[in-house]
């Protein structure tokens, strides 16, 4: 088969441009793994049901869409903090097993509860921005989906702002580099880790919304997919990088649309993972290889 | 005045401290001796509140910690200095010493200033690696790193435990006589260590702990006198 170049010039654009949904819900990932050294894998689900909660704001008390757009991430935020409170606080500190599971648990529970309310079929969620296009030259940017990206720039800013020139973010870097001196320094752990839940959340709460405006449904379909792509965006990244996880969610969105290109939207999920694979065995520690060393 | 009585500490089923009694005074080094699995760092950690005791008490300037949290404890201007000094590998010199400073009022942020000013001042080698990351610095850096992070927060009393170990015989000649200035300055000091010889120069009041209990409690004379710490901590026949 014969690919003109503006066809793979452009999906590459909408690619990149989509992967800032990725690179934010891969950063919701690495934000908790780096503080806490687990997973969270009811993260994705929560992002999709701070969009769930955004969407019924809409439907049942009809708010413009714009307030829709802040209740989700704040919903999200506090589904966030209900998780760290019911599957993590109080976990003992060295089982790693049991707050996994458990997040596994509440991911389900989202998930059914989502389904339970909706009858299972997907609902639409209004689109941001239906009539903006940007043509340039022979491509095009769409214009929501500059958006996302946009929004997705200044919450990274924001997130990297926190982490490293407030208190609260000295806080949390100390815990997550090692527990027992932060405790010895006066900072209350539980206090940090749950700050960076309810950030993650609010991260994933506006990935959810970003998402589902440009797709324009919400289904409940969505979760396990973007929980294996953030996880994916996470570790390629390397769990705990910042940096690594937004290049990978970049990275991602665009050879998604590549590998969509050229071999249907059956494979292309195959070659992500092939590309996971490839990450795991020649950078196990990520793009930029960092690993977060502990005494 | 920190005074610990009859205090214990579980992991699990194994007693690491079995009715431990000791006080530190006001002003004063009152060194820990004992060797290794005698439970020094257990006593530390749970008079600093990683560890809850099973029972018994701690008291600081007459307020009960036992089974206080870390940060109520570090409140009431009691210390620790870890052993290995665990420090944060990742963050800046800088950032470690402002960590040290967390319980500390926002409004008193002239005052966290200048103390980091006076750290500087105190150890040189850290205003030189101020930027560096806290892993890249050597053992002897990294303790002292440790024990002006925990100057930050203007403890009372400060707890070291083992604050030499490990590290070449001119450093630690250098950290006990930071020991001596810090007490000098009005600090006092609970200070584990296993080197008896260099306690011997600073410290005020000895107790040997031992299996989990205190085995002996004497001034530093009725120490050096002692045939049993003579033959095991001073390498006397």
């Amino acid at each position: 088969m014969n690919f003109d170049h503006i066809d793979i010039v452009q999906s590459l654009i909408d690619g990149v441009l989509f992967g800032s949904v990725y690179a934010l819900v891969g950063l919701g990932f690495t934000l908790i793994f780096g503080a806490m050294h687990k997973l969270n894998l009811a993260y994705a689900a929560s992002s999709i049901a701070g969009a769930y909660i955004g969407l019924a704001s809409i439907t049942i008390f009809a708010v413009p869409t714009v307030i829709a757009f802040l209740v989700g991430p704040l919903a999200a935020g506090l589904v966030g903090l209900l998780i760290y409170i019911s599957c993590f606080q109080f976990m003992p500190r060295n089982n790693m097993l049991a707050p996994l599971m458990a997040s596994i648990g509440a991911l389900f529970f989202i998930d059914e509860l989502i389904i339970d309310k909706t009858a299972g079929s997907p609902i639409t969620f209004p689109v941001l921005l239906p009539d903006a296009y940007f043509p340039v030259g022979e491509f095009g940017f769409r214009g929501d989906l500059l958006f996302v990206t946009f929004a997705s720039f200044v919450l990274m800013g924001v997130i990297v702002f926190m982490l490293y020139r407030t208190k609260m973010g000295l806080a949390t870097r100390a815990a997550s580099q090692q527990p027992v001196a932060s405790l010895l320094c006066g900072i209350p752990t539980h206090r940090t880790n749950s700050t960076v839940f309810v950030l993650a959340g609010v991260l994933g709460g506006v990935a959810g919304c970003l998402a589902a405006a440009a797709v324009g449904v919400l289904s409940p379909l969505l979760t396990l997919p973007l929980t294996v792509k953030g996880l994916i965006v996470a570790v390629i990244g390397g769990l705990g990088s910042i940096r690594g996880a937004i290049a990978a969610g970049f990275m991602i969105g665009a050879l998604e649309n590549l590998f969509l290109l050229f071999r249907g939207v059956n494979e292309r999920d195959i070659y992500v993972f092939l590309v996971l694979f490839l990450f795991l065995v020649v950078r196990p520690n990520g793009i930029f290889g960092t690993s977060i060393d502990r005494d | 005045m920190l005074s610990i009585e009859n205090l214990s500490t579980s992991y699990g089923l194994i007693r690491a401290l079995k009715g431990v009694s000791l006080t530190a005074e006001d002003g004063k080094v009152t060194c820990i001796l004992g060797p290794n699995g005698a439970g020094k760092t257990t006593l530390l950690f749970t008079a600093a509140g990683i560890l809850k005791p099973s029972s018994g008490s701690v008291k600081f300037d007459g307020a009960e910690l036992a089974g206080s949290s870390a940060p109520r404890i570090l409140q009431q201007g009691l210390a620790l200095v870890p052993e290995n000094r665990l420090v944060f590998p990742q963050m800046s010199v800088r950032d470690n010493l402002l960590a040290g400073a967390y319980i500390r009022h926002r409004s008193e942020a002239t005052e966290i200033a200048e103390d980091l000013e006076n750290m500087f001042d105190r150890f040189p080698v850290l205003k030189e690696r101020e930027e560096q990351t806290a892993g890249t610095l050597s053992g002897g850096e990294q303790q002292m790193l440790s024990v002006a992070r925990a100057l930050m927060s203007r403890p009372k009393m400060l707890l070291l435990d083992e604050p030499s170990l490990g590290l070449a015989p001119l450093i630690v000649d250098e950290i006990f006589s930071i020991i001596r200035q810090m007490n000098n300055d009005g600090i006092s000091i609970l200070l584990v260590e296993q080197n008896a010889v260099k306690a011997l120069e600073v410290a005020d009041h000895f107790y040997l702990l031992d299996q989990g209990k205190v085995a002996f409690s004497g001034t530093p004379g009725e120490m050096a006198n002692d045939d049993v710490i003579k033959r095991a901590y001073l390498g006397e026949h």
